[in-house]
């Protein structure tokens, strides 16, 4: 029992750490708490809808490609106008792009929820020495840390990765050495589009089901993940991803049935406690700090 | 190498910047020099396309700047070091530096750049692998330089660069400056420490409330009445 807990808890830790890494990526760059980061994940859920009949090679490719070029063009025509503009109207416009976006899917596709099972063959259960779990945890497991580690190599190796962190710590000086404000920031858009991607096809995978609101419940955990975290910090999202993912499985787990309701209730509880004793989240960002 | 006409800078209803005029010659040291809120900064931070001005005509290298991105005009060689020295504390002494050689197009030189840059500020060498937010303020001061000049200034705007140092470390960064210019290098330094910027510039501007107030040559300042008047009493 203890072993399947904790492989439950790491995969979804997993996925609400892709999703939190998604939003922490843009905030830490330009301030935006991007709201439509769930729709992106709603994009991704309707590409593979479309495209679920040809081989699942082509379901991931149409589908990063897509949701990669939806968060670029999101970035060109919403938010590039009211870059600088200060964080509550960055926030509005991101609320706006939401729901353009969720009530186009509802006008194109329809309001109720459609079965999809493109990836019907990760429910398989498998057993791993004494743990029995699933094929789509184990994918899970195995994409995030692929993603985290291409993403930490990115950003630690590559002079565009570097530019990345140079730009979300200081960005008017990074534009004073000569980094392109709007390169690193479009950068930041297409890669938190791919892990839109990615959380679209794990989340598809496990519910088989899309509909116009489905990003509405991962943009509001990134953002509760990102929080915990600490806003600004790329490893406090993940971290905070994790965290989440952890108490709302052993929630679901040892709660006693009665109860097993209010579950995600109490999840939220827990975060409101934890930020009442650490109201900068656990690892607070000091260029945060310093503007407060 | 710049021209500057009629330049007004506001910020919302307070003008910051009152219609100033100023000229920095190739090969020239110039100094801006003026009390706490004069309008120096922002004159720097508007020649280098982080402010909008109101109005006024900014000519650089021969060419009319308009609505310039700041990045353009780092590629373009003109390159500001701004009050504070801002280095990237979460990145390395050598992350830093490599994000400077990355706007520079031209691989050819690149190794010597980095040669002379470690020639003029050694410690950086040796602090290559750790932390830019772990170096003392001088090391800081230096590492900021050292971005500029990979760069390949054309133009190098210092705001302030000895400010927050300690006395000892000011006058290395003044000699730096004094070592950049007798290298060839053409410098427009902003500086709240007039005597010694005097001392070395070839020729200064005061500014006073937004405005100019005096231009001349070191020798010609200390005379003038106005100058000494406005700001200059106390400190030479």
């Amino acid at each position: 029992m203890g072993f399947e807990v904790a492989v439950n808890a790491l995969s979804l830790g997993s996925l609400y750490a892709l999703i939190a890494l998604g939003i922490a990526l843009v905030f830490g760059i330009m301030e935006l708490i991007n709201f439509a980061y769930g729709d992106l994940v709603m994009v991704g859920g309707y590409v593979i809808l479309l495209t679920h009949g040809e081989g699942w090679l082509f379901v991931v490719g149409a589908t990063v490609v897509a949701v990669i070029v939806c968060a670029v063009l999101m970035e060109r025509i919403a938010f590039r106008p009211v870059r600088g503009a200060d964080p509550a109207t960055l926030l509005v416009t991101s609320f706006a792009v939401s729901y353009l976006l969720e009530n186009l899917a509802r006008i194109i596709f329809g309001a109720r929820p459609k079965t999809v099972d493109a990836f019907s063959m990760l429910a398989n259960p498998v057993d791993v020495g004494p743990i029995s779990t699933t094929t789509l945890d184990l994918v899970t497991l195995a994409v995030t840390a692929a993603f985290l580690c291409g993403l930490a190599l990115f950003l630690t190796r590559s002079t565009a990765g570097i530019a990345m962190r140079g730009a979300a710590e200081d960005f008017r000086t990074a534009r004073l050495i000569g980094v392109r404000a709007n390169r690193v920031i479009a950068m930041a858009f297409a890669i938190s589009g791919l892990a839109a991607a990615i959380v679209a096809m794990l989340l598809l995978a496990q519910s088989g089901t899309i509909s116009p609101t489905i990003g509405l419940v991962p943009a509001l955990v990134g953002f509760v993940a990102t929080v915990i975290g600490g806003l600004g910090r790329l490893y406090g999202a993940v971290i905070g991803g994790y965290v989440l993912g952890l108490v709302t499985i052993l929630l679901q787990s040892y709660l006693p049935l009665s109860v097993l309701p209010y579950r995600d209730a109490l999840v939220f509880g827990f975060v409101i406690v934890l930020l009442l004793l650490r109201p900068q989240g656990l690892f607070p960002s000091r260029a945060l700090q310093e503007r407060v | 190498m710049l021209a500057v006409e009629d330049l007004a800078v506001s910020y919302g209803k307070v003008t910051a910047v009152k219609g100033i005029s100023l000229r920095v010659g190739e090969g020239e040291l110039v100094g801006l020099i003026g009390a706490n809120g004069a309008g120096k900064s922002t004159t720097l931070l508007t020649l280098s396309g982080v402010l909008r001005p109101d109005r006024g005509n900014i000519v650089f290298d021969g060419k009319k700047l308009g609505r310039r991105t700041p990045e353009s005009l780092v590629r373009d060689g003109l390159v500001l070091v701004p009050e504070g020295r801002h280095v990237f504390g979460r990145l390395t002494v050598e992350e830093n530096l490599r994000l400077a050689a990355a706007a520079v197009r031209s691989s050819a030189g690149k190794a010597e750049d980095l040669e002379r840059v470690f020639e003029l500020f050694p410690i950086l060498r040796e602090r290559l692998r750790g932390y830019a937010g772990r170096l003392s303020g001088g090391e800081q001061q230096q590492l900021a330089l050292a971005r500029a000049l990979l760069l390949r200034p054309k133009l190098l705007l210092l705001d302030e660069p000895s400010l927050g140092l300690a006395p000892l470390l000011v006058d290395r960064v003044f000699d730096t400056v004094d070592t950049l210019r007798a290298d060839g290098a053409t410098i427009l330094l902003v500086e709240q420490n007039a005597s010694q910027t005097l001392a070395i510039a070839d020729r200064c501007y005061v500014m006073q409330a937004g405005a100019i107030q005096a231009e001349g040559t070191a020798s010609e300042l200390q005379s003038s009445d106005v100058v000494s008047s406005a700001y200059l009493g106390t400190v030479v």
